[in-house]
């Protein structure tokens, strides 16, 4: 009786053994998958060292920088439609409503873009002085404060705009000229001279030639022979 | 010939209505005078040529104004081609050469001509007229030494240079 009695024991038994054998299954499995996850999350770590990918305004900026120094293919008055085969067309065909480029370039939504005469745009920059004016450099701001589109001559945006850089920096001294001139498509370039019935001190020039509209290259020029007086990097703000 | 007259009036009220203003002694005209001044100095032996100059112009206000004579005595202007003349001749046109050489810093020339202000503050009997000959010959040999020696730009920036040392002075 004394074997009947164990399997008895061993049959009232068995059921939590059971259970608790499937239970150590099951933990198993979780701390190999624990185990995974921290060899994995190690893996990443690992990987995460290693540099980042080249942003893509990094490298547009570096391929419009080539750009700029393969120089202008096209006459003065022209600029290039872009795209796979070069082409120029006049700057006073840009944006016009007529596509005037093979491949419509002159038209397309980018080139268009007014983004650079929106009114408040302001333009800044640590100015260089390379005459004109007897200072280090400083900041230099050109902001736009109205701008105006033609219906029937689309090809350029007329603004009004300030020019003003700190002259002093220990009482704060700045110097503003109101200017007015255009922005083209074509070129991309905003000009502006003296505004009307104003002293013609200072004239400014901005090239955007970075593939976008928030940096471009300016300049501080006399109005009447752009003789360069001083240049900056611009960031939009 | 009138309207260069009026031209050239206009220009020295201006100076004179905005001392240190754009116009008088402009970014350009400091570019051109430091430029101009730079061909003195291409050699090793500068010393000589700073002693030999700085000789020539002393000498020369002495000339016009001998009652500057007695001022150069503990220097020992009796003796002009002695070492002591010679090291001070060496030291005003080093000085001369550390204000051109600061016209691109406006603040720092006008700190480091203060200084030489007030050097020739306690020197009794300097006078301001001796600056303004100083500016003459200065000019005149200036054209002798130099290839290229624009007048004008020269003249609207000593006016500055030699009216802020010679300030303080009395008469």
């Amino acid at each position: 009786w004394f074997i009947l009695l164990l399997v008895g024991l061993a049959a009232a038994d068995s059921e939590p053994f059971k259970e608790r054998q499937f239970e150590y299954f099951i933990t198993n499995q979780n701390l190999h998958v624990d185990k995974l996850a921290h060899d994995l999350h190690e893996l990443e770590e690992e990987f995460s060292k290693y540099s980042h990918d080249v942003d893509d305004k990094t490298v547009r900026l570096l391929k419009h920088r080539v750009h700029n120094l393969e120089g202008p293919h096209c006459p003065e008055h022209f600029s290039e439609c872009g795209g796979l085969v070069p082409q120029c067309i006049s700057d006073l065909f840009f944006c016009d409503g007529q596509k005037d480029c093979k491949n419509g370039g002159d038209e397309s939504p980018q080139i268009c873009s007014e983004a650079a005469t929106h009114v408040g745009s302001s333009y800044t920059g640590i100015a260089t002085w390379s005459g004109c004016e007897e200072s280090a450099p400083h900041y230099a701001v050109v902001t736009i404060t109205a701008s105006e589109r033609k219906d029937f001559f689309q090809s350029y945006v007329w603004v009004r705009g300030v020019l003003s850089f700190e002259v002093d920096e220990h009482i704060h001294t700045v110097k503003s000229y109101p200017l007015r001139g255009f922005y083209n498509f074509g070129s991309h370039v905003l000009l502006m001279g003296p505004e009307r019935g104003t002293k013609p001190v200072y004239g400014a020039r901005c090239k955007f030639n970075m593939g976008d509209f928030d940096h471009a290259e300016c300049e501080i020029v006399n109005p009447e022979s752009l003789h360069v007086c001083a240049h900056f990097f611009a960031d939009r703000y | 010939m009138l309207r260069l007259f009026v031209f050239l009036c206009l220009a020295v009220t201006c100076c004179f209505a905005a001392e240190g203003h754009q116009f008088c002694c402009s970014a350009e005209d400091r570019h051109i005078v430091e430029e101009q001044w730079e061909h003195l100095w291409g050699d090793t032996e500068s010393s000589k040529i700073k002693i030999q100059f700085g000789r020539i112009i002393l000498l020369k206000l002495a000339e016009a104004h001998p009652d500057v004579k007695p001022l150069f005595a503990n220097v020992d202007i009796e003796h002009p081609e002695g070492g002591k003349f010679s090291a001070h001749t060496f030291r005003i046109l080093n000085a001369l050469d550390l204000a051109i050489n600061l016209l691109d810093d406006p603040e720092s020339l006008d700190e480091a001509l203060n200084h030489l202000a007030d050097q020739h503050k306690v020197r009794a009997g300097v006078k301001k007229v001796h600056f303004q000959k100083i500016g003459e010959i200065l000019h005149e040999s200036l054209a002798h030494v130099l290839n290229e020696y624009n007048s004008l730009s020269w003249k609207s920036c000593f006016k500055g240079i030699l009216g802020k040392i010679a300030s303080k002075l009395h008469d």
